[in-house]
């Protein structure tokens, strides 16, 4: 898990820095893609990037979703849809479905306690309903 | 993050997000969850968290404490497991209702202890160093278990009479017995498999293995059933290694399949790739 070292230090490189920054985490994967639940990238406001996600493909966008998540302070889940053109484009076409969870990050006790994470096309979340793994019953 | 003040058992005024990010910065073993959803109606602010570590008690509070306890317990039982993964689960709650909640898991990287610094291991620990194993080669001669010959892998010179207090096997330490010594074998042999060590691989064909087993029975050592189906002999997948270069490739190869808890044959044809068949 030597990337989630990676992850933490830069965290903590950017607290003591006081730059503000998002944490992107892979959270559901269906279908095939190129990483798996718990891969993670940050994201820091001058646009630097530690740890990736995907094969590529998703990196710019999320770091696009990532600058409203540190200017606005509410996190958000992102479903992406690896078939759509966005990747194809790219020739990377996997057949799967990721989403995304970007959040804010912050050691404040109080600054997440109201948010809800919310989609960023506003469909995602409300249709998502629970698709993952039956965890216990 | 939402922590309840009149919860003291949880640590009040403590972030489990920082200690989480701790556990990453420190490689230990610790699982965090964070509510994605609730249904039927959200009455829980989403993002809420819980850390759970491997050695301690929990911290944070997902809103509720029947949840609360299935979290836990869902983490405790991630932790046992081998190799788990990060996942999101659905946690049915009394009343109908369901909570959607992700579950990271950050595990200390996996150990690979080599008994033997021979020519052949010198491929087997590049190959698990590069792979991210934390490794150690076990030996008690100077001019093979040198720093030189193993960038990147710890070294304990010592006497075989020695290793019982030298070398310390843990639960995700994975065992590769390859002295090329009958007696140095057999000290390792026993050594592993009276450890937690989850897989001890010993190289050469089964009847010299046989035969070390046996020379040990007449030392009076015995293993059970379980410590037994803990050892891979002859070790590594089938791929028709031949040079110490394939040999480790087949090694290596075998102790990631076994870790996944995947069979380690061809992938050709299959629908999905992620798929353990131990679970």
């Amino acid at each position: 898990m030597k990337e989630n070292q990676e992850i933490a230090l830069a965290m903590e490189e950017g607290r003591r820095a006081g730059r503000k920054m998002a944490l992107a985490t892979v959270v559901r994967v269906k279908g095939s893609a190129y990483r798996r639940e718990g891969a993670k990238m940050l994201i820091d406001e001058e646009g630097k990037m530690t740890g990736v996600i995907s094969g590529g493909c998703l990196e710019p966008d999320v770091a696009e979703v990532a600058k409203q998540v540190m200017a606005d302070g509410h996190p958000v889940m992102k479903r992406y849809d690896l078939d759509e053109d966005l990747v194809w484009g790219l020739g990377l076409g996997c057949p799967g479905t990721v989403d995304v969870l970007i959040e804010p990050v912050s050691w404040n006790e109080t600054t997440n306690e109201a948010d809800v994470p919310r989609s960023s096309d506003g469909k995602d979340v409300k249709e998502r309903g629970f698709a993952g793994k039956e965890a216990s019953s | 993050m939402n922590v309840r003040n009149e919860n003291g058992r949880r640590n009040p005024g403590k972030d489990p997000f920082a200690a989480w990010t701790e556990c990453l910065k420190e490689e230990q073993a610790a699982v965090l969850c964070t509510l994605l959803a609730f249904s039927p109606s959200p009455d829980l602010p989403s993002g809420v968290r819980l850390f759970i570590p491997e050695n301690g008690e929990p911290l944070g509070d997902l809103g509720d404490e029947a949840l609360n306890r299935l979290a836990v317990e869902w983490a405790r039982k991630k932790l046992d497991t081998l190799h788990p993964q990060s996942e999101t689960c659905i946690f049915s709650l009394p009343g109908g209702r369901q909570a959607e909640v992700f579950v990271d898991v950050n595990l200390p990287p996996s150990e690979l202890m080599i008994f033997g610094a021979g020519h052949d291991a010198i491929p087997l620990v590049k190959l698990a160093v590069q792979s991210g194993f934390k490794t150690t080669v076990v030996d008690p001669r100077p001019a093979y278990a040198t720093e030189d010959r193993f960038p990147g892998a710890r070294i304990i010179l010592a006497d075989a009479g020695l290793w019982e207090e030298r070398v310390i096997i843990g639960k995700r330490t994975y065992v590769v017995v390859m002295n090329h010594h009958l007696e140095r074998d057999r000290v390792a042999i026993r050594l592993a498999l009276n450890s937690p060590a989850p897989y001890v691989g010993v190289l050469g064909p089964r009847s010299r293995c046989q035969r070390m087993l046996e020379a040990l029975e007449k030392e009076g050592v015995t293993f059970g059933e379980e410590k037994l189906a803990r050892m891979y002999n002859p070790v590594g997948l089938d791929i028709g290694a031949e040079t110490p270069q394939e040999v480790a490739i087949s090694i290596l190869s075998e102790i990631l399949a076994f870790r996944k808890g995947c069979a380690g044959g061809f992938l050709r044809g299959r629908d999905n790739i992620h798929q353990p068949v131990r679970k």
